[in-house]
């Protein structure tokens, strides 16, 4: 038996995902809300729509950084974040930021998962 | 849970959505996904069923809300809250100019003639008509707004019909219909249209003793008529048509008021001044707080209600007290005694007490007194029902089961009963006084005596009715009442012929008629010297034949005379007085003293008069009338004049008449009184010389006799302040 399970949001019918596939999911799900964007919670997900016109460099990259760790952090308990193996990498040429979020399953595996995310306008 | 997954409590987003988790969460586990955090794809779809469920539970509670006229916000719903409580909003007023203008020639002008325009506006004459000199400055009042009409064809003429005449799809912005220059036909008849109860005098026209009026009820941009057939509500049986004329307006006439006139008469305009502005309907906030004054027997109040509780009565069939008072105009002193037909329900009070509000508006002082209600009873019959009895009254009394009367005057049956299958001229009271009958005898006077198994308690002169017997069913009067027994006019004596040996041991008694018995019956004899009974042992009979029967007693001698009764031996019998009174109760209202009230604040709680329902009071005969006078005390907030009191002291009051003490206070200046448990002084007087312990009374005072009661012919209410009246909202009985 999984010991997570969640309905798959890209599929029109009922099919659960399960374990790792749920965190993955979750993690999406909190990056890609905004604050304010959900009924009647409006602290869920993180605020990077404001540091996305910033000036594209280190300082940026590093707040983005930060809100999109935390934000994960406070939404998804089941997960440790591994920070010396997660980085953002800006990319001023093509005006984004390459980000990975690196963490560790709790009550599931000793294995690092990576949530690679490319930040973008 | 499974059918019903979020409870009719829940409102919250936290509860519906604890609701629906709980309802996954009961699911099998391999058929429901486990992750109930923020982030998961099931918890999303759970707080958006919640939060289209919160929605839906607002939405709920705001029409719930409009549904009270303290919360409701909508101006809609405040209107029509407020006509449901009785409150009719006055109509708009359209904007009124006064002209100077000087005629080139002679002018006469007519309510409702056009005299100009204002821009889109047309500009109508009113004040009356007035003749205008040629060449010389006159004044002109007039209305400024666009008359329209609509005529509406009757299907039938159906009686209370209620049209709706509806200007709100005409234009844009849509249009506030005004009150001047107003007019309905209907047919060829000019009715008056009022908003106010209380303008039925001020403006009610009559035909014949027939007022002849429309309600109106204003709305924004719509008015309702309500026209009924009724006395009030009278309406040409013959038109097929209403022609409803009114004045519109927009809310942009203010801005083109300050513009002038073109004149379409033949005259130069001097000058121009505004009037009057004009008004819109009442504001929602200024019609919630009328509105709160109308309540009307805590209900809700339906269009149909307006057609019958306004317009259908007052003076209609049977309702002679309406005439009375209507009467209150040539005779202010008239005393009104609201008498009361059997079919007089509370709604019909309720258009009385309108009726004679609008007269108090008028500052017309209104007498109100207490009348008993009350049925004559003609008899009490056992129904056969167990704890029963049937009474009888002398006319149909339109009482319904299940309601409380009081039974009085009677020597059994007095007391309060709550009755049941009540029809025309009779009901059921659950009380039953059935007796038991033990034996019928001679009473040796032409007469039968009936001994009842237990002391009857009743009376030379009483009725009985006899039941369950063979022989003595009927209603009888009863005579030589004892202990026990009484006497009925009744003889089924029969005249022995002889007696002879029946040849088995027993005796043959034979009459010259048929005696109509059966074998097994029991027959008392006397007046024999051989067969006579003793005491209450009785003859049981056998080997009948019409006109002999055998009896268990040995043969004698044939007396040839003596007396054969036949004795039931059984049955029962209930008092049936024969008479009283089913007292409904009295109609209690109040008289006014109104000292210091002038017309004008009388007029001015116009306004309040339609909640002053609750002034008829129904009041059980069982409160007498010292009680309400201090129940009344407590409730109104003024005094009310204790209703009786002991006379301690008759003296001569040293001008011709007596003076009376008594320990409690005294009477009004004024006051009518009977006085009641004197030698000499019974009778009805009116007070004078009202002081803290005595008054006088029109009375050649001869001795003192030192007792008796002085008592009100009616309550009557110390109203410094009448408007407190309007606090009585909420006492019946």
């Amino acid at each position: 038996m999984p010991i997570y399970s969640d309905l798959d949001e890209s599929k029109i019918t009922a099919v659960l995902l399960v374990d790792i596939q749920c965190i993955y999911q979750s993690i999406n799900n909190i990056v890609n809300t905004v604050k304010g964007e959900r009924l009647f919670k409006p602290e869920f997900g993180v605020d990077l729509e404001s540091l996305l016109f910033e000036l594209i460099n280190d300082l940026t990259a590093f707040s983005i950084f930060s809100e999109m760790t935390a934000g994960v952090v406070i939404w998804e308990p089941r997960i440790l974040i591994a920070f010396g193996q997660s980085s953002i990498t800006p990319d001023p040429a093509n005006f984004k930021y390459d980000g990975v979020v690196a963490f560790q399953v709790k009550n599931l595996t000793n294995q690092i998962f990576q949530y690679i995310a490319t930040v973008t306008q | 849970m499974a059918n019903n997954p979020i409870s009719p409590q829940s409102i919250s987003e936290e509860s519906i959505l604890a609701d629906l988790t709980a309802y996954v969460q009961s699911k099998p586990e391999y058929s429901r996904w486990k992750d109930f955090l923020e982030g998961s794809a099931g918890q999303i779809v759970l707080e958006l069923i919640a939060g289209l469920g919160v929605f839906r539970a607002y939405n709920e509670l705001a029409r719930r809300l409009e549904s009270y006229l303290d919360f409701a916000r909508l101006q809609s719903s405040v209107y029509e809250l407020a006509f449901d409580r009785g409150f009719l909003v006055p109509p708009a007023e359209a904007p009124e100019l006064l002209l100077s203008v000087t005629p080139n020639s002679l002018i006469t002008l007519n309510d409702g003639d056009l005299i100009g325009t204002l821009q889109d506006y047309s500009v109508f004459a009113i004040g009356g008509t007035q003749i205008l000199m040629a060449g010389v400055s006159q004044a002109v009042t007039c209305v400024v707004g666009n008359f329209e009409d609509r005529t509406l064809t009757l299907a039938t003429n159906a009686q209370f019909s209620t049209v709706e005449v509806n200007f709100a799809t005409d234009a844009t912005p849509r249009k506030n219909l005004a009150r001047q220059l107003e007019q309905l036909k209907f047919g060829s008849q000019v009715l008056f249209l009022i908003d106010d109860i209380t303008q039925i005098s001020e403006r009610g026209a009559f035909s014949g003793t027939t007022p002849i009026y429309v309600i109106r009820r204003a709305l924004p941009f719509e008015a309702k008529l309500y026209i009924g057939n009724g006395t009030l509500g009278w309406f040409d049986e013959t038109a097929t048509s209403i022609e409803y004329k009114t004045l519109t307006f927009n809310d942009d006439i203010q801005s083109k008021l300050s513009t002038n006139v073109t004149l379409n008469i033949d005259a130069t305009l001097n000058s121009q001044t505004i009037l009057s502005r004009g008004s819109i309907l009442l504001a929602t906030e200024a019609v919630r707080g009328l509105a709160k004054f109308f309540p009307i027997d805590g209900r809700v109040v339906q269009d149909g209600d307006y057609e019958r509780v306004i317009l259908k009565y007052y003076g209609s069939g049977g309702l002679d007290v309406v005439e009375d008072v209507f009467a209150l105009n040539t005779d202010p002193d008239e005393q009104v005694y609201l008498l009361t037909a059997p079919a007089f329900g509370t709604r019909d009070l309720d258009n009385i007490t309108t009726l004679i509000n609008s007269r108090i508006a008028q500052g017309i002082e209104v007498f109100y007194h207490q009348v008993p209600e009350e049925i004559p009873i003609i008899h009490f019959i056992d129904n056969g029902i167990a704890g029963k009895t049937t009474v009888r009254t002398s006319f149909n009394h339109g009482l319904s089961s299940g309601r409380t009367i009081v039974i009085t005057d009677t020597l059994h049956y007095d007391g309060s009963y709550v009755i049941s299958n009540a029809s025309a001229d009779v009901f059921d009271i659950p009380i039953n006084l059935e007796i038991s009958i033990l034996h019928f005898a001679t009473n040796g006077a032409g007469g039968t005596t009936v001994k009842a198994s237990v002391s009857h308690g009743l009376a030379n002169g009483s009725t009985v009715q006899i039941l369950d017997t063979t022989h003595y069913n009927n209603s009888y009067v009863i005579s030589n009442v004892a202990g026990t027994t009484f006497d009925i006019p009744i003889n089924l004596g029969l005249s022995i012929a002889h007696f002879a040996d029946n040849g088995g041991g027993g005796t043959t008694v034979s009459f010259s008629t048929n005696h109509g018995l059966i074998t097994g019956e029991k027959v008392q004899i006397t007046g024999t010297t051989n067969y006579n009974t003793v005491g209450d042992n009785r003859y049981t009979i056998f080997n009948v034949t019409p006109t002999t029967y055998d009896i268990p007693v040995a043969f004698v001698a044939d007396d040839a005379t003596g007396i054969s009764l036949v004795d039931d031996v059984t049955g029962t019998f209930i008092p049936d007085d024969a008479t009283g009174n089913v007292n409904l109760g009295t109609i209690f209202t109040c008289k006014f003293n109104a000292p210091g009230i002038t017309s004008d604040q009388i007029t001015q709680a116009g306004a309040y008069f339609s909640s002053l329902y609750k002034k008829f009071f129904r009041v059980p005969t069982t409160i007498s009338t010292a009680d309400l006078a201090v129940k009344l005390s407590a409730l109104l907030g003024i005094q009310v004049f204790p209703g009786t009191g002991p006379i301690t002291h008759f003296t001569d009051n040293g001008g011709g008449g007596t003076r009376v003490t008594t320990s409690v206070t005294t009477p009004a200046n004024g006051s009518i009184i009977v006085i009641t448990g004197t030698t000499n002084y019974n009778g009805t007087y009116t007070v004078f010389n009202s002081a803290t312990t005595t008054f006088d009374i029109a009375k050649v005072f001869s001795v003192d006799d030192a007792t008796g009661n002085w008592a009100y012919t009616d309550l009557i209410l110390s109203a410094t302040n009448f408007l407190k009246l309007v606090d009585v909202l909420s006492w019946s009985n």
